[in-house]
């Protein structure tokens, strides 16, 4: 774990690796191996999570499409969905109830806490036996990783950055999105217009977990590592550093944005009305990650999704940083040894078989859905930029308006940070409550508030 | 004589042994079918209610893992709860709920059911208009809630403006946050109250209104000295009642304010929904647990023994 | 007539008219107030998606969108979730109503040795509120003791827990009490066995009483969010109260409202439909 700093400059390294393949011939490499057989050819049943629910006919059908694809190649497994979606808290009672599914999804933050509950399986040898682990871009693998040994399949990843208004930019006289703070003080003062509703600036603010995630984007942004915020000790033990330094650098921005500057929005944003605010222009740049693009073409057809640009977070003291998150699949620890080697091929047939790659994006971009994203490679050499010229073709989103991030990914000038080390989510929501907390009540002085959060963070979680 | 005695002695012999044995089976008999009666209630009672209590208790003193194991830390979770920066806040939260809740609606239902007793027509419709909100889902009724309460498009902001005044952060305004969801919690449940005491006003002999209205007591003076008096025993049973209800609310803060703005709305049962099932701190909410029951109980027996002192002062 | 601290003659009089219409009319302003955020609800389901955040106090859409109400009633499943809050409450009431007559049939008519200890045990739980043992009771139904299993996402994990009712067993107890004992010994002497009495005597003569606390405990449990929040996590199974406000923010607020306001009318007419009923059973703990 304490390799978390190497693996920054291995995500930049890789980044700089995805040059534009130039109309690559030979498509997307078989990276994947599938065995003969899955548990030599025993019955074997596994549950999976994620099934699209009825009302989602069209991916309901491909769903089924494809476990019935599995299921011909391997007649010995069948597959059984289940309409869950991962949700902290639910999950609380499938881990206390022993009733994970065989195989779910789940954020890049949350293996640490099924792997201290022994609740899901350790991958490592199945790894071994693929030997698939190459073709994963290691440092979005070493996320799965904990003492050597790999708990999860990584599906998906994304970086943070800023989602800008075009036209309301433009009105105001700028035709680039800020690159530095001070740059976007002056923008959203310019496009700030409370009479009319329009807030120039905007995060997630309604004081929970999902709060605290842009926070600490914004402290890496300040000159904040995930180090400096919780440390990893030599002895594994951990220290809560959030108390000063760029954090605090961070949350008196948050206080003068508010009661300085004055630029951000009065209503509570979460995760979804964060795109609404953006989509009928009242909220003018936003932190936004960029597999929200795809939920907002999906749940506001009407907006005009080529208003909408995305640039790179802007720069702090140390150039520019993001946080970076994701999904990935773990397999439930009571899972038999057949159960779990059914459930690790078939995620990874489903992410990695080029077939299986080029329908679903064929069909996605068919249904006018989310190719295009701005998101973060998943996989290295060859499988990757296979993918990244198949897809070109199927682009549903104005990717020239995310050229500014995407150029700036590849060219390595964004430091990629991963989540903090652990308990994330707990931290999230701490320093969630405490972001509502300075954004509601002048009066609140961010460095002592935050001094006694990671006070309370050291003794109740980490030293528990 | 010897076969006499002999038939006494049988007798004597027969009587203390056949008779009581009789009476033992019927007996148990009875008390086996009573017991049969009451297993179903005795196992579920004591599967979830009584054990877990005991456990809340037990899991006080403990670590607790999902998958049940635990661990004796001693008084480890209490001494933590000393550290806890929370704790002052959510103390003040707590009282601060009751107070507002108490000056909202306390006295409300009273009012209500007095001047709805006076009614000489559609006593019917108020008594079911007011009563409606109480039987809604609370959680559904927060969609709406929240609506209202909204900044931008809200209803209430809507007729702020209307008359000219500034709109307000109902939810997200450190100041009218608790305010805004005791209103809620009022809306919600007022109308039982305003039933119960309706009813109990309807017990009261009219003769009693009549003979002070001869004695010549003006309308205020017959409120003070019949109504009042003859509601105050159910008035201080539900003081107790809505005090320990408000000092239990989680819903209203845990979907309109998810506690904020910062912990202004922080409860302590959101509180430990949280460090249970959000830390999955088990032992630690547990705690958390014993010292909110301690607190009520301690709360209603103070108040019980006050009032009993006062009611036995104003009786002699 | 039925007077209160007025008397008829006093309302007739002058200040008595301004009183009443004065009370009359805050009255019906209070009771406008309270039933505004049901006709609110109802109206801004009705309304298009943008109308509804630039309307202004006009409560009453332009142009209604029925279909607003068909699009909410699709995709929030409220048929299935209706269904699932049915199955939910029906069972636990039924649970409820069994246990509670059979150990209150105990208690008064049987006398078993113990019985004012097994009351007082019972009237204990109402001393601990049920919110302050809800984290034991989530570890419990995770991992019962002796069965060894999981009741978590399943309904016998919500069907237990408010199958305990020690108010509904202390009414029923008090009333059973107060059936005359001459119908039970005629039934006594004519053979009846415990049970048949029970079956053939108590319950039928107890039909009001049982209603009563049935539509209490229905209405009281049909409310209920926490516990099944934390006990049924799979979406297909969970309630009406848990599952809308959950799926509520990837709608417009148009189509919450109107989910909201559907969500709301079978308890709204229980009430009005079931009144005297309603009134009966919250004034049953108050009366002496």
């Amino acid at each position: 774990m304490k390799r978390k700093l190497f693996i920054l400059m291995v995500i930049a390294l890789f980044a700089m690796q995805i040059v534009p393949s130039f109309g690559q011939e030979g498509g997307i490499p078989q990276t994947l191996v599938m065995p003969e057989q899955i548990a030599e050819g025993r019955p074997v049943t596994i549950t999976v999570s994620d099934k699209p629910s009825p009302d989602r006919e069209g991916e309901l059908s491909l769903w089924q499409d494809q476990v019935n694809r599995f299921q011909e190649m391997y007649p010995n497994v069948t597959i059984e969905g289940l309409e869950l979606e991962y949700e902290p808290t639910a999950f609380v009672a499938l881990i206390a109830g022993d009733q994970l599914p065989t195989l779910f999804r789940s954020y890049f933050t949350e293996p640490e806490k099924f792997i201290s509950q022994n609740a899901v399986a350790d991958l490592t040898p199945l790894y071994e036996a693929s030997g698939v682990a190459d073709a994963f871009n290691p440092s979005v693998l070493e996320i799965a990783t904990q003492d050597g040994a790999v708990y999860a399949i990584p599906e998906n990843a994304y970086a943070l950055g800023l989602a800008y208004n075009i036209e309301l930019l433009a009105e105001a006289g700028y035709d680039a999105p800020p690159t530095t703070w001070d740059e976007l003080v002056e923008i959203a003062q310019a496009v700030t217009d409370k009479d009319n509703g329009v807030a120039g600036f905007a995060f997630i603010n309604d004081g929970s977990a999902a709060t605290g995630w842009h926070f600490t984007n914004i402290a890496y942004s300040f000159g904040a590592s995930p180090d400096d915020i919780i440390t990893v000790n030599d002895d594994g033990s951990f220290t809560a550093e959030f108390g000063e330094g760029a954090t605090v650098d961070a949350l008196n921005f948050i206080h003068d944005l508010r009661w300085e500057y004055d630029v951000l929005p009065g209503a509570t944003l979460d995760w979804g009305s964060i795109t609404e605010a953006l989509v009928s222009g009242r909220v003018a740049m936003a932190i936004y990650a960029g597999d929200q693009f795809g939920f907002m073409l999906n749940s506001f057809p009407d907006a005009d999704i080529s208003n909408f640009g995305y640039a790179p977070m802007p720069a702090g003291p140390n150039g520019i940083s993001a946080l970076t998150g994701g999904n990935l699949w773990m397999i439930d620890a009571d899972a038999s040894e057949d159960e779990r080697e059914a459930a690790f091929y078939f995620q990874l047939w489903r992410q990695l078989d080029p077939a299986e790659y080029e329908s679903a994006v064929i069909t996605q971009s068919e249904q006018g859905r989310t190719i295009g994203q701005p998101v973060l490679p998943m996989y290295v050499g060859e499988h990757q930029e296979g993918r990244e010229a198949f897809e070109a073709d199927y682009n549903v989103l104005p990717v020239e308006n995310y050229a500014l991030f995407n150029d700036a990914v590849k060219a390595g000038d964004i430091t990629l940070y991963p989540e903090p080390a652990t308990a994330v989510q707990d931290y999230y929501a701490e320093v969630g409550v405490l972001v509502s907390e300075v954004l509601s009540n002048e009066r609140t002085d961010p460095e002592t508030r935050l001094g006694e959060v990671a006070e309370e963070f050291q003794i109740f979680v980490l030293d528990r | 004589m010897a076969s006499n005695t002999s038939y006494h002695d049988n007798e004597l012999l027969m009587r203390p042994r056949a008779v009581p044995l009789q009476r033992i089976w019927s007996f148990l008999s009875r008390q086996i079918v009573a017991y049969l009666f009451l297993l179903p209630a005795i196992l579920i009672f004591g599967l979830v209610a009584w054990y877990p209590i005991a456990r809340a208790f037990e899991m006080s003193f403990q670590q607790v893992s999902l998958t049940g194991e635990s661990t004796d830390v001693g008084t480890a979770n209490y001494d933590l709860m000393e550290l806890d920066p929370a704790r002052e806040i959510i103390l003040e939260n707590m009282l601060e709920f009751a107070s507002w809740s108490v000056a909202l609606g306390y006295a409300l239902p009273v009012i209500l059911a007095i001047l709805i007793r006076e009614m000489r027509h559609a006593k019917s419709f108020f008594r079911i208009v007011y009563f409606l909100p109480t039987v809604v889902p609370i959680s559904i009724a927060v969609i709406v809630w929240r609506f209202i309460y909204d900044p931008d498009a809200g209803a209430l902001n809507e007729l702020l403006s209307f008359l000219g005044l500034p709109d307000q952060l109902w939810l997200y305004d450190p100041k009218l946050a608790k305010p805004s969801l005791v209103v809620v919690m009022t809306w919600a449940s007022f109308g039982t109250t305003t039933l119960i005491y309706l009813s109990s006003l309807m017990e009261i002999p009219t003769e009693l209104y009549e003979a002070a209205e001869l004695d010549g007591a003006s309308p205020l003076q017959r409120i003070r000295h019949v109504t009042l008096p003859h509601l105050f025993p159910i008035m201080s049973l539900l003081f107790v009642l809505q005090v320990i209800s408000v000092v239990q609310v989680f819903t209203e803060p845990f979907l309109l304010t998810n506690g904020g703005p910062g912990r202004e709305t922080l409860t302590p049962v959101l509180h430990i929904y949280r460090r249970a099932f959000e830390r999955i701190d088990l032992g630690y909410a547990s705690a958390w647990s014993v010292v909110l029951v301690v607190i009520l109980l301690a709360f209603s027996l103070v108040y019980y023994l006050v009032n009993y002192r006062i009611r036995k002062i104003y009786s002699d | 007539m039925n007077r209160g601290f007025l008397s008829n003659s006093e309302l007739k009089s002058f200040q008595g008219r301004v009183y009443y219409g004065v009370v009359v009319t805050m009255l019906l302003v209070l009771a406008l107030a309270v039933i505004f955020p049901f006709l609110y609800a109802f109206t801004s389901g009705l309304k298009g998606s943008t109308e509804i955040f630039t309307s202004g106090l006009n409560i009453v859409p332009e142009n209604p969108q029925w279909e607003n109400y068909k699009t909410a009633w699709v995709e929030f499943r409220l048929a299935k979730l209706f269904k699932n809050s049915m199955v939910i409450v029906t069972g636990s009431v039924v649970l409820q109503m069994t246990i509670s007559c059979l150990a209150a049939y105990s208690l008064s008519n049987l006398k078993p040795i113990g019985g004012r200890i097994v009351m007082i045990g019972f009237l204990l739980t109402l001393m601990v509120p049920a919110i302050a043992y809800f984290v034991p009771l989530f570890v419990t139904l995770g991992n019962l003791p002796v069965l060894e299993t999981s009741l978590l996402d399943s309904y016998w994990g919500l069907w237990l827990p408010y199958a305990v009712s020690a108010f509904t067993i202390f009414v029923l107890k008090n009333f059973f009490e107060r059936i005359p004992g001459e119908i039970i010994d005629s039934a006594k002497i004519d053979g009846a066995s415990s049970l048949q009495t029970f079956i053939y005597i108590v319950l039928p003569l107890s039909r009001s009483i049982i209603v009563i606390l049935s539509i209490l405990s229905f209405t009281g449990i049909w409310r209920e969010y926490l516990l099944p929040l934390l006990i049924i996590s799979n979406p297909e199974e969970q309630p009406i109260t848990v599952r809308l406000i959950y799926l509520a923010d990837n709608y417009g607020v148009n189509i919450q409202m109107a989910a909201a306001f559907t969500a709301m009318v079978p308890p709204l007419l229980v009430a009005i439909i079931l009144q005297r009923f309603m009134r009966d059973g919250l004034t049953i703990g108050f009366s002496k």
